[in-house]
């Protein structure tokens, strides 16, 4: 069995059907993007493997926790180790860096509910190890020198910086990126990038949606391919660039060579 | 045998409350479905109607004019009363606070929920006032059951103003303004609907009913007393929730079942905790079905 | 950072303050004002953990400031019961009610809420006038006995002859500072910091891995419960309660403290809840107008100042202390 694979995941919305038996396969340390034109399902294929949406068919293994992680509500899959950034940023913009960062690392303190609201001895040790390990973080990331200000104050692309590292925090065992380079400039695209070759290097399996085939080349392992909620193709960033499915769903069927 | 007729004589008494209390739902339920806001002012809305009917009651019968006329003056009275507090508030308050969030508009229509109860209070004290009965007494008896001819009065006025309603919401350019911005605010205002003419209209209309409600309500109980409008206004939302927010219809089933549970808890289990029957029947359909029998608006968070 | 020194120097000085009051004024009158707005503040603590820090829009908290006080009274008349247990599993009781509302409602949006704490409100009222076995009816509970504390009687700390301390009032402070500790506590905690962020983004926190739905019942419960001990207090001192201490108009009073205060910040709804009951202690004569008057508060605030006198500023806790 893989390091994760989704099955057949299929969900409706009312009359509309956005996955139709959609499937996915991971393995540990690869880079798999997953690309595919507007309304393909994509960001709804994210929430239902995050546990915002629930499934109405399918079944997706996790081999870390060795379950299925259908139908398991959000903060239960993030314990099982999995993060993920959001389409439109979402980070806390009223609390401080350092904190954004510190609540992605609160997850693995260990603390019960007590220790958790006094602050006792066990619970300032952990804290205190999530500050440096929060601070190690900003420090990857370039900004541990605005460690104290509102991440609200940050600009866009650094905002999808931080996004990254605090689902980082969480010390996940895979990290699902929704679109990190939309919005930002071709510069902050390369630094995105780069991030990510980083990123992996260290270890880290990441799973990215993203729109732009020029990125996903870059940084690729292996491209999965959704049109119409359901995979229409996947392989090598090189197979998958010329297979004609790909190209028409993207450019519709006037427009393949 | 004549269990039955008492029976059915509390179920006449319970659709008679529950109708009344639909026309203050669907004040609450048209607002909420235009702004997402729940006006919590509402119920003093409906009480100042009543007041301004009381008024007009006691102060033309003391100067001898017949009764058709006071009747009629009354109602005038308590709809326009209603109608401009409600069209005053949203003027005054809300306006400047549906800026900032609903959970902030909500919070000042409680203030302004208790300000007005209590400009009530320091008008005219705790102690309630008292119509003098304009409507003629007496009931009809159909099937060994005996109704009141103001129940009667009370129900046919209701469902008129209610199929008024629907109508001019279905055909009117205005009524189908008002349904074009419920369902999609912006929308509405690329095709040029004037959203804050909508909410006038809107607030307008709620406030016209809970008028109407008020001079029904003092008919059919005689008195006003400056807190009458809190637990109607509770009730009249809760049922907003069981019939589905967002709803006209489900706001006036909602009434409808509002009011049978209170009048027959009231009258077979107990008539002291009629009140926590009636506002319980939240907790449970929020556990059971919480977008409620017609399905409306989702009341869960998420997202 | 002056300020911040500033403030570390001046800490303890207005505990003092009030802790050695009494030797300094023998007026009843504003001592009573004092302990009046102790109590008032710990109340508003009590309801910010809730509203303020973790965004649950809670208009019933007198109910459970009027369990407490039921319960501690009911237990010190009836069993004899002390009530330094009794005020304590007051504020156990009012915790254990909490999850009677913050169960079914754990999911719902805030109007609805709102309309479901109403409700529940006044069904407790209700039920508090109609109890009679339990609560003594619409009169309430009267006769409950004073809290004391044995080595500090009434001759043990007469300074200069001059000045009887009030035992009462030495109770209720030590109210306050457990109230403003706890409150403080929970701001700095890792919890504090979970709630802080469900209240910006719910299912942002959840993807973090935090319950936020067992971390709204906890808040809840700490806020109830710590307005059951305020009751227990306030029963302790006044020596009675009502059925009409649960009503609508003192929920909406504690609400407006806090949110005239500035929701979220500890310092501002202690503010608020000075300001809301050192004001109308100066209208006495007008007391018709009282509620009048906050509500023209809390619609006036919202209008032209809805983030309160002092808005929750940026601040960074870790550890349990505060740094930045």
């Amino acid at each position: 069995m893989s390091f994760f694979e989704a099955k057949g995941i299929v969900k409706n919305f009312g009359g509309v059907q956005a996955l139709k038996g959609a499937s996915l396969t991971i393995n540990e340390d690869e880079i798999v993007s997953l690309i595919g034109p507007n309304g393909s399902g994509k960001t709804t294929f994210f929430n239902c493997l995050t546990g915002i949406y629930t499934p109405d068919e399918g079944d997706i293994y996790w081999a870390p926790g060795n379950c299925n992680l259908a139908g398991k509500p959000p903060h239960q899959v993030a314990r099982l180790g999995i993060a993920r950034t959001f389409q439109n940023i979402r980070l806390f913009t009223r609390m401080s860096l350092l904190e954004n960062i510190m609540i992605g690392g609160q997850i693995h303190d260990g603390l019960n509910t007590f220790q958790k609201i006094f602050t006792t001895g066990k619970a300032i040790l952990s804290e205190k190890k999530r500050e440096i390990e929060a601070l190690d973080l900003l420090q990857l990331f370039g900004l541990s020198a605005r460690a104290f200000e509102p991440a609200g104050a940050l600009s866009y692309g650094l905002q999808r910086r931080l996004e990254i590292a605090r689902a980082l925090a969480a010390k996940p065992k895979l990290l699902l990126l929704d679109e990190p380079c939309a919005g930002l400039n071709s510069h902050e695209i390369d630094d995105i990038i780069e991030l990510v070759l980083k990123l992996r290097k260290r270890g880290h399996t990441i799973l990215l949606i993203e729109h732009s085939m020029q990125i996903v080349m870059q940084i690729s392992d292996r491209i999965v391919v959704f049109d119409a909620g359901s995979k229409i193709a996947e392989g090598l960033p090189h197979e998958v660039q010329k297979n004609n499915r790909v190209l028409s769903a993207y450019l519709g069927d006037e427009g393949h060579a | 045998m004549s269990e039955i007729f008492i029976f059915f004589t509390q179920v006449i008494n319970g659709l008679t409350l529950g109708v009344a209390y639909g026309l203050i739902a669907v004040g609450y339920t048209l607002v909420y479905s235009i702004l997402r806001l729940v006006n919590f002012a509402h119920g003093e809305i409906y009480m100042a109607g009543c007041y301004a009917a009381l008024f007009t009651v006691n102060t033309l019968l003391a100067a001898s004019i017949p009764s058709p006329f006071v009747l009629i003056a009354s109602l005038i009275a308590g709809i326009l009363a209603s109608v401009i507090l409600g069209l005053l508030v949203e003027r005054l308050a809300y306006r400047y606070v549906r800026r900032v969030s609903v959970s902030a508009t909500m919070i000042t229509s409680l203030g302004m929920s208790i300000v007005l109860q209590n400009l009530a209070f320091i008008a005219f004290g705790a102690t309630p006032t008292t119509f003098t009965n304009t409507f003629p007494r007496g009931s009809i008896i159909i099937l060994g059951i005996p109704i009141l001819y103001i129940q009667i009065f009370l129900i046919l006025v209701t469902a008129i103003a209610l199929i008024m309603l629907v109508f001019w919401i279905k055909r009117t350019k205005a009524g189908i303004a008002i349904r074009c911005v419920a369902q999609d605010p912006l929308a509405a205002s690329l095709v040029g609907i004037d959203s804050n003419k909508v909410v006038i209209t809107v607030f307008a209309i709620g406030a016209a009913l809970a008028g109407l409600a008020g001079w029904l309500f003092g008919m059919y109980y005689g008195r006003a007393v400056f807190y009458m409008g809190l637990i109607p206004g509770l009730k009249a939302f809760t049922a907003c929730i069981i019939g589905g927010m967002g709803s006209i219809a489900g706001a006036v089933v909602g009434s409808i079942i509002m009011g049978l549970l209170e009048v027959l808890s009231g009258a077979y289990v107990s008539l002291e905790y009629k009140d926590v029957f009636a506002l319980s029947a939240l907790l449970i359909i929020l556990i059971l079905r919480p977008s409620g029998l017609f399905g409306g608006q989702d009341v869960t968070r998420r997202v | 950072m002056l300020r911040a020194e500033f403030k570390k120097k001046t800490l303890w000085l207005a505990p003092t303050i009030l802790f050695l009051l009494p030797l300094f004024t023998n007026n009843g009158y504003v001592i009573f004002v004092i302990t009046a707005t102790l109590f008032y503040s710990m109340v508003a603590l009590s309801l910010n953990i809730v509203v303020g820090l973790s965004g649950i829009w809670q208009l019933a908290h007198a109910v459970f400031l009027a369990v407490g006080a039921y319960t501690a009274g009911f237990l010190a008349k009836n069993y004899g019961l002390s009530l330094w247990i009794g005020i304590p599993l007051g504020a156990l009781v009012a915790a254990g009610l909490s999850l009677v509302l913050s169960l079914p409602t754990v999911r719902l949006r805030d109007e609805y809420l709102m309309i479901a704490t109403l409700n529940f409100g006044v069904i407790a009222q209700i039920l508090l006038t109609n109890l009679d076995g339990f609560t003594g009816g619409t009169a309430g509970m009267s006769g409950i006995p004073s809290l004391t504390i044995p080595w500090l009687t009434a001759d043990g700390l007469v300074l200069t002859g001059a000045v009887r301390p009030d035992q009462q009032y030495f109770i209720v402070l030590l109210g306050f500072f457990f109230t403003f500790a706890f409150a403080w506590r929970v701001q700095c905690s890792p919890m504090g910091r979970a709630l802080r962020a469900m209240r910006e983004d719910e299912l942002v926190t959840q993807s973090m891995g935090q319950d936020t739905r067992t971390l709204r019942v906890i808040a809840f419960a700490i806020g109830c419960g710590l307005a059951g001990l305020a009751g227990g207090i306030f029963a302790a001192r006044f020596h009675s309660i009502s059925p009409a201490s649960a009503n609508l108009s003192n929920s909406v009073l504690f609400l407006a403290m806090v949110i005239v205060g500035g929701v979220g910040n500890i310092w501002g709804v202690i503010i608020g809840a000075v300001l809301l009951s050192v004001i109308p202690e100066i209208f006495r004569d007008l007391e018709r107008f009282r509620l009048f008057a906050f509500g023209m508060i809390l619609v006036t605030c919202m209008v032209f100042r809805p983030q309160g006198l002092f808005p929750e500023r940026l601040q960074t806790f870790v550890a349990g202390r505060q740094i930045n």
